[in-house]
């Protein structure tokens, strides 16, 4: 398991915006700030990674490098200046909804703060989205992105897709934008062996949760395999869109 | 089959299977033609300029596909029936966002495809075809997807045309039951599917 600490000056790019939540800031990175520093963000996201879904071996820098390519903003929360969190925006605006895809991970230490939320909280202040996209196969992080109260409906939980064309549209341009169309099943928003270690993250899912449950059964019906590296495309429309 | 003549522009990335899907219906639906824009504008090139299109610069390629835009344009007037056009609207090594193809062919097309699958299937199909010049790196791969969809958005916006999106992920038959099925939605053939259970006998 790799265990190491990311001081924020390690990264050398100081163009961002900072907010505080909690004991936590927030330092959003915008548009050319991003492109023009991803080189200097690769080593230090490659390792936060790995530290929030508890991977044996770093991220490949490839892999961080084309995430952060398809970005258009990147937050990082820090404690004590100690990198701990980050979440990467992507927009898709192709007229009709706009959608803007998630993509968070959180140090272990510091999850169950609030801090995934906050991330997306001012994801839609700043981009305004009519829709959140994100990919995941954690029913207890699918929770607690449900119950943030930042969203009006989550497909497939609230609604299945199998019930709205529009929304199964909708999938099809996220998973185009994110390279994976044809994998994902349109239908159920699975997609088989997204994430090739397998299962990501060492997390307890209680039988005996309500909310937990609901979507752990949802996700066993679709066909999800947890150890195989599958994962599931959900949409949330966000409250007061159009 | 409608009797007049329709055009269907068919896009996505390079190396995406569009030429391979389009050749294979239309060896099972003679009555339906194919136009291949890129080997055209190189014989073209070749025939008007003694030279081959990529050795000119970007200004005398685009005053090439000009040229032939405008003949292409007037030998599709004599078609008729359904055609499935095989094109790019984008080529990002001329700037992302460049449409290279011209406008008097644009304003020809009735609706589009646009054929997708993953970066992995794409990259596996680049390096088991012929390369020619196209990019392995998955980061260039989304570069010029998201060039040929922003395109795509802005000419379906100004032509009024409409855009369905192909998934190009399977096996040749199933790619071109997806087209067919596509085709019977614009209303511009009665059997959905029919064509995959032929070919499955």
């Amino acid at each position: 398991m790799i265990n190491s600490e990311i001081p924020l000056c390690s990264l050398g790019v100081e163009n961002y915006v900072a907010t505080s939540y909690k004991e936590f800031r927030i330092l959003t990175f915008l548009g050319e700030t991003l492109r023009e520093n991803t080189q200097k963000f690769v080593p230090a996201l490659s390792l936060l990674n790995s530290l929030a879904f508890g991977f044996q071996n770093i991220t490949p820098y490839e892999e961080t490098e084309g995430r952060l390519l398809l970005s258009d903003t990147l937050m990082l929360a820090t404690l004590s200046n100690l990198v701990i969190g980050f979440a990467t925006y992507q927009i898709i605006d192709r007229g009709g909804n706009k959608v803007v895809y998630q993509s968070r991970g959180i140090v272990p230490q510091c999850q169950s703060s609030g801090l995934g939320r906050q991330f997306t909280l001012l994801a839609c202040h700043l981009h305004k989205p009519d829709i959140v996209a994100g990919r995941a196969q954690n029913p207890v992080s699918i929770w607690s992105t449900i119950r943030s109260g930042v969203f009006r409906t989550i497909y497939p939980f609230d609604i299945p897709y199998t019930e709205s064309e529009e929304f199964r549209s909708v999938l099809a341009g996220v998973t185009i934008a994110r390279g994976h169309f044809g994998k994902v099943d349109l239908m159920t928003g699975i997609q088989k062996q997204a994430f090739p270690m397998g299962r990501l993250g060492n997390y307890n899912i209680n039988p005996r949760h309500e909310g937990v449950s609901k979507i752990e059964r949802y996700l066993r019906e679709a066909g999800l395999n947890r150890e195989n590296g599958d994962a599931i495309y959900f949409l949330g429309v966000v409250q007061n869109s159009r | 089959m409608v009797s007049d003549r329709t055009l269907i522009g068919v896009t996505g990335v390079r190396g995406v299977g569009k030429t391979s899907a389009i050749k294979s219906i239309c060896e099972q639906k003679p009555e339906m033609t194919a136009v291949y824009m890129s080997e055209r504008l190189k014989e073209f090139s070749l025939k008007t300029t003694q030279a081959p299109f990529f050795n000119h610069d970007i200004s005398t390629r685009d005053q090439i596909r000009s040229q032939f835009g405008a003949e292409l344009t007037e030998s599709l007037r004599v078609l008729s029936g359904l055609i499935l056009i095989d094109f790019h609207l984008t080529d990002v090594r001329e700037g992302a966002g460049k449409i290279i193809q011209p406008d008097c062919i644009l304003r020809e097309i009735n609706d589009y495809l646009f054929l997708d699958a993953s970066d992995e299937t794409i990259i596996k199909r680049r390096k088991l075809g012929e390369l020619r010049g196209r990019n392995l790196d998955v980061r260039e791969l989304a570069v010029e997807r998201n060039a040929e969809l922003a395109a795509l958005q802005l000419v379906t916006g100004l032509y009024a045309s409409q855009l369905l999106l192909i998934q190009a992920e399977g096996a040749i038959f199933e790619v071109q039951t997806e087209i067919f099925n596509a085709l019977a939605r614009f209303g511009l053939i009665e059997e959905r599917c029919q064509f995959a259970m032929e070919r499955l006998g």
